[in-house]
């Protein structure tokens, strides 16, 4: 059958068509890429591309769907963890009133979106903007998603000025969340923070979580503030110096919530 | 004529559609049939070399378009899986099942080795790993649904060309 080429060739026009077929191919396998590339491009985009972006959109559509379940998922499990520390909460207020404890204030929550830098104080203040009804003061606790940003000072209708945990005149009330020990945050130099003011006998130890006493008055008790970072005892005084790693990143600050008090 | 370009550009198009939507749907383990070779051997098997050939080159030419250093690759392989088809079912007997089912999956195996082969730069070494890991797979899961195909053929379910 394939002995004599052009008998097969003239004889049967569909293996004629197969050979001619296979020699288009290959030339075309064999031809540069600057001549191959644009054929490519334009058989693609006439082709496959129509189907295949179709077939993206659908992908991304059924992941966004999966997500979103996710999302659904997660959200129930929060709820219900909120559901129990509300339960926990109410518990606490319970023991505490049996026991003569006084009562923990409660605080509003103030969503404030960062306006401008204070160009006098750079390093340490900023202006935020809140809504227009809400009632604001000055010295007033400020949080951001992390921890303790600063604190309030001047208030300009719903302009407000925030002194960060940078400045020298912001100091906080804090205390070690594992040993309990208590000490002044403020801020030196740099880029950390010095928990001031504990003994050389308390104990604090590097990666312990510093947070808010409450017992300065102005700011609440349990705000996260930072990360031991380095514990120094000097040879000698009475006190250790203690820096501390802020968990907020006072250079990216977006969004941050002012607490005020509620009425009742 | 007109009728028969008609068919076979919806068959053209249903093979595109077919292979980016549904081809992964039905995927096992990420093996997953290949629609164009399995057409290039249904349609040598029940229409004749010419259909085979004349879908092999288009389906390749689109298939390789995706990537412009592989473009002809596809194309050259499907026409001569064709004629291999054509050839070797012609000196087989194809009443036998068993037959069948060899050329298909001895000839889909092939091309997709020769492909990787070239594909990868004559890397024996990936070719041996790609072809264990997915292309002998394709080429098994491929022939399996040619051969349900041509099955369903036979029972008169058959394409129609004589549009």
């Amino acid at each position: 059958m394939i002995a004599n080429p052009r008998k097969l060739f003239t004889e049967n026009k569909e293996i004629g068509l197969a050979i001619i077929l296979a020699a288009l191919s290959f030339i075309i396998l064999i031809m540069p890429l600057s001549i191959k590339r644009p054929m490519a491009t334009y058989t693609y985009l006439a082709t496959l591309s129509p189907f295949q972006g179709v077939s993206e959109k659908l992908k991304r559509l059924t992941e966004t769907h999966q997500t979103n379940k996710w999302l659904r998922q997660q959200l129930l499990e929060r709820e219900l963890e909120i559901a129990f520390a509300r339960e926990a909460l109410e518990q606490n207020a319970r023991l505490r009133d049996s026991l003569g404890f006084r009562e923990l204030r409660e605080y509003e929550v103030i969503p404030a979106e960062l306006e401008a830098i204070d160009p006098k104080r750079r390093d340490n203040a900023l202006l935020v903007s809140v809504r227009e009804d809400y009632q604001l003061s000055p010295d007033r606790a400020v949080v951001g998603l992390n921890g303790l940003v600063g604190k309030t000072t001047n208030v300009l209708k719903n302009t407000v000025t925030v002194e960060l945990l940078t400045s020298p005149n912001c100091r906080v009330a804090a205390r070690d969340q594992n040993t309990r020990a208590m000490g002044i945050i403020k801020w030196e130099r740099g880029t950390d923070l010095l928990m001031d003011n504990v003994p050389i006998r308390d104990v604090v130890e590097v990666g312990d979580t510093i947070i808010s006493s409450g017992l300065g008055g102005l700011f609440p008790e349990g705000l996260p503030i930072g990360v031991v970072s380095e514990v120094d005892i000097p040879e000698r005084g009475f006190f250790k110096n203690i820096k501390v790693k802020p968990f907020v990143d006072f250079n990216r600050i977006d969004e941050v919530f002012i607490l005020g008090e509620t009425e009742d | 004529m007109l009728g028969r370009i008609a068919v076979f550009a919806a068959l053209v198009i249903l093979a595109i559609i077919f292979q980016t939507f549904f081809a992964s749907l039905i995927a096992i383990d990420n093996v997953m049939p290949d629609i164009y070779v399995i057409l290039v051997i249904y349609l040598t098997l029940t229409q004749g070399l010419g259909y085979g050939t004349v879908f092999g080159f288009i389906s390749g030419i689109i298939e390789g378009s995706a990537d412009p250093n592989l473009l002809g690759l596809s194309a050259i392989l499907k026409v001569l899986l064709a004629m291999i088809v054509y050839f070797m079912s012609n000196r087989v007997r194809l009443e036998s099942n068993f037959a069948r089912v060899m050329i298909v999956l001895i000839s889909v195996a092939v091309h997709n080795l020769i492909y990787f082969l070239v594909a990868y730069g004559f890397d024996f070494e990936l070719t041996i790993y790609t072809s264990i890991r997915y292309a002998l797979l394709d080429a098994v899961y491929s022939a399996a649904i040619t051969v349900i195909l041509l099955y369903l053929s036979e029972r008169k379910l058959t394409l129609k060309f004589e549009a």
